[in-house]
């Protein structure tokens, strides 16, 4: 099947939306996740996991600057493509469980969103890596424009508008310089993977990178963006941020830093593991007193991928495949866990932990479920937090014992703070209302959500081998040196 | 036996207590009480009739099985497989899990009768069960870790089952908070040992080890240390020991099989299980020792004093778990081992008969309360007796055999440390006992109300009584010493994955010991029952102004929670207040805000150069020609 496929998908369907005489957007939109979601289904089980590649497109695009519109995946490709489907049809089932003035256009935008997060995940040319990277904040810019709750809603879009894209400039001027390294300009990636490139322009390129993944992730300090941004977007379109977006950049790290400036990952590294170790930690203290649950979990997020970006930099083996476990494992768990706190904003109409108490007795379903998901993001084992995190601790421990014991905090810091706001809401004596237990549909999409965290939990070798050729091709040049 | 069947057999009998707990997850709900009950106990005496066919091949055969499923973990050499051994070690502690298990399920189809949460209550039991056996039937270290936090998770849920009250709840969160502290250090001690050994699994590790590979004591010893710190937490030894006595928020079959019995005593299986590793730091061992009898000692001190009929057996348990730990320290693995599996019994049997008093006075827990028992409850006095002569150590009850061997190889490691070990014992049989006498001796001082309801429990719940009594009561022939004609089978049968302790004392001087430390116990027995019985002594009043300094010290548990609290607790908290309020929002949030009001505020500036005289543009653009023509001439 051609990758193209995945791209065409959801950009038809959001045109069909927007032009369709009538309004069948809701359908429209889930058919076409659903749809995706069973390509990338396709796809995995056709890809032969020897090969470095499957099928791709390669057109000749903007010949004077050397770009081409090249597409393909590889292992890694899909496992993010995977991901970024699951949660894109999870984003708009939960959608469906609002309503969203001027529908069509939300539908149209998550769309569009996913349109260009599938292709980041697919360029095989870097600049057009780059257009892709900046087309996927232009729907997300709109969805929270438009859509977001609060008065704050217009400083914090422009807030993140503006901290994505000044990182993004930076990673352009990177990309260009990349381009017209050799004597004929040329973005492919197999000729940036071949550059020789000095020591102090690998300095530039990673400093130029890190600072746009850095503030895209994010990375502390650069997370001011964040928890007022995740707050105030509706709920599908923050589990979209936080479920892909976050790992748009994730990925980025693996795809093109590694490979391309490997002696300044070698050299630098360490510096960007520091901060992320120390962001764990960061994030997880200020999670242990919020008394917002959305912005609660907002800092869990950060804490999460400070990890992951620190799996991904200690540059082995073991921590870029347990970063790719987490991954998979910090998407779904952070789409369940935003769509939790969706299902109790409906409840009583703020996200207060301490508004609620005692909600067990009267929704057992909803709390055995909303247990489950809370176990998988401490991590506990058996459930997909636990071996993703084990692999990168064990890769930090080997590169900086204290790095690793800084991070260390979190895994205490997470019980907490997740076990304590559990408390205040689901348990505890009756409260005066009676309320029913949640709605068959919610039912169903959390009971999806549980089974992912308990299946990845028990068998999550599947990315680990899926993605095996592709850490390898990215590492193994680097150890050859 | 066919081997293909040994390993699916111990697959089976993994896997039942699972299948109980899922088929709870399907059709729990459709279920009545009595048919849950029965079904939930079924599976675990299933899984132990099983158990009892795996050991009888084990003993025949001598040999482990080890059982490979699929790989959990595969990346390079980082290789984690869902993968069993089932050996010596293994299998007694399967025997007992399963064992214990089944009677303290059938125990609480009787005890939970009415409760709403009834189904519930036997899913998580069930639950717990499978993630107990993963702990002990697992190959590697990461797996065993898996069962670890497990058994942590189930603990959580069984102590705040009954979730409408909020203390319940801040117990389990307590109880698995402070055991992820000591998980963590365990997590290290697994990655000191993946990066030393580059394997998880504990026949490669010992297989290094015997070959003399990785003997580098700094190393061996760090991994010990982690290990040991992880085992704090699980078996509630100082400095995380607080959230065992919490913990008997849960129903008392919970505090029985979980809280007593089983899953406390990870800690001790995870050293037995590593004991190549101990033998090779002897200072982790001696710190073990020293940990272990002043737990032993500290918590036997702070029962004297304890109200509450399950925080006395809580703080016992305590107790009883740092002798274990002491024995282990010394290097006597066989003797912590089976003080393991006597003090399961003996100690199960308390907690249920405990749960009989409970049960039959209305859910009353205050033993000021109580008194004279014995004439309404004969079958649960005569139950609970048998417990208490069991933990006292009186020939030749159980627990006997089990504390000989401790202080023997005490003895033989030094006689002051004997002599400690002794002190212990001699706290257990006065607070036991104190327990005892003020429970079903004495005046009567039961509230009018809850007499007119006083009566002896069914059968159901003295059933599985009578078993663990008639187990208090022979277990200790397991490992008769020579002395008694025995030959220590226990010991002899794990010792293949076990390092004999070796020594052994002369018969004389084994009589001395023996008959000092029974002529001890008869004495302070005497003091006790002077004291309680004839002296009608009744604890007194929490607020009661005569205490000394030290009988208040002892009641409030030496303010070791309100420490924790003042030091760790409350620091936290408000550093991370701090954090939030001052850091996260007037620096970090203020800094980027400002850069935007800076990018704003500069636009501005620059904005009034774009003033629209041709002049001024010429003007700034031969200034940037010109600049430009000076850097290409400078580099």
């Amino acid at each position: 099947m051609n990758i193209l496929i995945i791209i065409l998908l959801p950009f038809l369907s959001a045109l069909l939306i927007l032009l369709a005489g009538k309004d069948y957007s809701q359908r429209i939109a889930l058919i076409s996740a659903a749809a995706s979601v069973i390509a990338i289904g396709v796809m995995l089980a056709l890809f032969d996991k020897d090969a470095t590649t499957i099928t791709s497109i390669d057109l000749p695009w903007i010949k004077s600057m050397g770009v081409h519109f090249h597409l393909g995946a590889d292992g890694l490709s899909l496992l993010m493509i995977l991901i970024c489907n699951v949660v894109t049809l999870i984003s708009m089932y939960v959608s469906l469980g609002d309503t969203f003035s001027q529908h069509r256009l939300y539908f149209a935008l998550l769309l569009l969103m996913q349109t260009f997060m599938n292709g980041v995940f697919t360029a095989k040319d870097i600049f057009l890596y780059y257009i892709f990277w900046e087309l996927a904040l232009i729907p997300a810019y709109f969805l929270l424009l438009i859509w977001g709750k609060g008065k704050h809603v217009r400083p914090a879009t422009i807030k993140f508008f503006l901290f994505t894209l000044l990182g993004s400039l930076f990673m352009l001027v990177a990309i260009v310089w990349l381009g017209n390294v050799g004597s004929i300009a040329d973005f492919s990636l197999a000729t940036i993977y071949g550059l020789e490139i000095g020591t102090q322009e690998q300095l530039f390129v990673f400093g130029a990178f890190m600072l746009a993944y850095g503030i895209k992730t994010p990375l502390f300090p650069f997370h001011s963006w964040l928890p007022d941004t995740y707050t105030l977007a509706p709920a599908p379109v923050t589990i979209m941020l936080s479920g892909v977006m976050s790992k748009m950049a994730l990925y980025s790290i693996i795809r093109f830093v590694l490979p391309v400036v490997p002696d300044a990952v070698e050299q630098y590294g360490i510096y960007v593991v520091y901060l992320a170790t120390l962001g764990v930690m960061y994030a997880s203290v200020i999670a242990l007193t919020q008394k917002d649950l959305k912005r609660m979990f907002a800092y869990v997020s950060i804490a999460h991928v400070g990890l992951i970006a620190a799996g991904i930099l200690t540059y082995s083996v073991l921590g870029i495949q347990g970063s790719l476990i987490q991954m998979a494992a910090h998407a779904i768990n952070t789409a369940g866990l935003f769509f939790i706190a969706q299902i109790l904003f409906r409840l009583k109409g703020n996200f207060d932990i301490n508004s609620f108490g005692g909600l067990r007795q009267y929704m057992p379903v909803f709390a055995g479920l909303y247990m489950v998901i809370m176990f998988g993001s401490i991590g506990v084992p058996l459930t997909n937090g636990f071996v993703g995190e084990f692999m990168i601790f064990t890769s930090l421990y080997r590169l900086d014992v204290f790095a690793a014991l800084i991070a260390g905090s979190g895994i205490i810091l997470g019980a907490v703070y997740m076990l304590t706001s559990y408390q205040k809401i689901m348990l505890g004596p009756d409260t005066v209302t009676t309320l029913s237990d949640i709605t068959n549909s919610d039912k169903t999409l959390l009971y999806c959500i549980a089974c992912i965290v308990i299946i990845t939990g028990l068998y999550p070798s599947w990315i680990t081998s899926l993605c095996d050729i592709s850490v390898h091709n990215i590492i193994h040049p680097y150890l050859q040196k | 036996m066919n081997p293909y069947i040994l390993s699916n057999l111990s697959v089976v009998v993994l896997l039942l207590p699972l299948i109980g707990f899922m088929g709870y997850l399907l059709y729990g709900r459709l279920l009545s009480e009595k048919r849950a009950g029965i079904l939930a106990s079924f599976w675990i005496l299933l899984s132990f009739v099983l158990s009892v066919v795996l050991f009888l091949q084990i003993s025949s055969s001598g040999l482990p099985i080890n059982i490979h499923l699929f790989n959990w973990v595969n990346t390079g050499n980082f290789k984690v497989p869902f993968a069993f051994q089932v050996d010596q070690l293994s299998i007694i502690m399967m025997l007992l899990i399963t064992g214990v298990g089944s009677l303290i399920h059938i125990y609480s189809i009787e005890y939970m009768h009415g409760d709403k949460g009834f189904n519930r209550f036997f899913s998580y039991l069930n639950l717990f069960i499978f993630f107990m056996l993963l702990l002990v039937m697992s190959n590697n270290y990461v797996l065993m870790f898996a069962g670890w936090e497990g058994v942590g998770l189930c603990s959580y849920l069984l102590i705040g089952f009954w979730y409408k009250n909020h203390d319940y709840n801040a117990a389990a969160n307590k109880a698995f908070i402070m055991n992820r502290i000591g998980d963590i250090c365990l997590l290290f001690g697994l990655f000191v040992i993946f990066s030393h050994f580059g394997s998880f699994n504990y026949q490669e590790i010992n297989r290094q080890l015997n070959e003399g590979n990785g003997l580098d004591v700094a190393v061996i010893t760090t991994i010990t240390l982690l290990l040991f710190a992880g085992a704090t937490g699980k078996s509630a030894q100082i400095p995380l020991y607080t959230w065992l006595p919490d913990a008997m928020a849960g129903p008392t079959p919970v505090s029985a099989l979980i809280h007593a019995a089983t899953m406390v005593t990870a800690g001790i299986y995870l050293i037995i299980r590593s004991n190549v590793l101990f033998t090779l730091a002897p200072l982790t061992g001696d710190i073990i020792m020293v940990v272990g009898l002043t737990t032993a000692i500290y918590a036997g001190l702070i029962a004297f004093r304890q109200n509450d009929i399950k925080k006395v057996l809580a703080y016992s348990t305590v107790s009883q778990l740092g002798l274990m730990f002491f024995a282990l320290g010394i290097g006597a693995y066989g003797a912590a081992f089976f003080h393991l599996l006597t003090h399961a019994f003996f100690k199960a049997l308390l907690f249920l008969g405990a749960g009989s008093v409970i049960h039959g006075l209305s859910g009353e827990q205050d033993i000021r309360q109580m008194g004279g028992l014995r004439h309404h409850m004969k079958s649960t006095h005569l139950v609970f007796l048998i417990g208490v002569l069991a933990i006292i150590a009186l020939p030749p009850f159980a627990g006997f055999f089990s504390k000989d061997n401790i202080l023997t190889a005490a003895y033989i490691k030094s006689p002051l440390l004997w002599i400690l070990a002794l002190i212990s014992g001699l706290l257990t049989v006065f607070y036991m006992l104190r327990l005892y006498f003020v429970v079903f001796h004495g005046q009567e001082r039961i509230n009018k109300a809850v007499k007119a309801h006083i009566h002896e429990s069914p059968n159901g719940i003295l059933i599985p009584l009578y078993v663990l009594a008639a187990l208090s009561i022979i277990a200790g022939i397991m490992n008769a010493p020579e002395i008694f004609h025995g030959n220590k089978w226990l010991e002899n049968f794990i010792a293949p994955v076990s390092v004999l302790s070796g020594l052994h004392l002369d018969h004389a001087t084994e009589w001395i010991l023996m008959s000092i430390s029974f002529l001890c116990i008869v004495l302070v027995g005497v003091f006790a029952y002077d004291k309680f019985v004839k002296k009608g002594t009744v604890p007194q009043n929490d607020k009661a102004l005569n205490d000394s300094t030290f009988s208040k010290l002892l009641r409030d548990k030496f303010y070791v929670d309100e420490l924790y609290e003042m030091l760790i607790v409350k620091p936290a908290y408000s550093f991370s207040t701090l954090m939030s309020t001052f850091f996260e929002e007037k620096i970090i949030h203020r800094a980027t805000n400002g850069a935007g009001q800076l990018t704003l505020f500069l636009s501005g500036k620059i904005r009034k150069t774009q003033n629209g005289f041709i002049s001024y543009y010429l003007f700034a653009m031969a200034l940037g020609v010109l600049g430009f023509i000076t850097i290409f001439i400078l580099f």
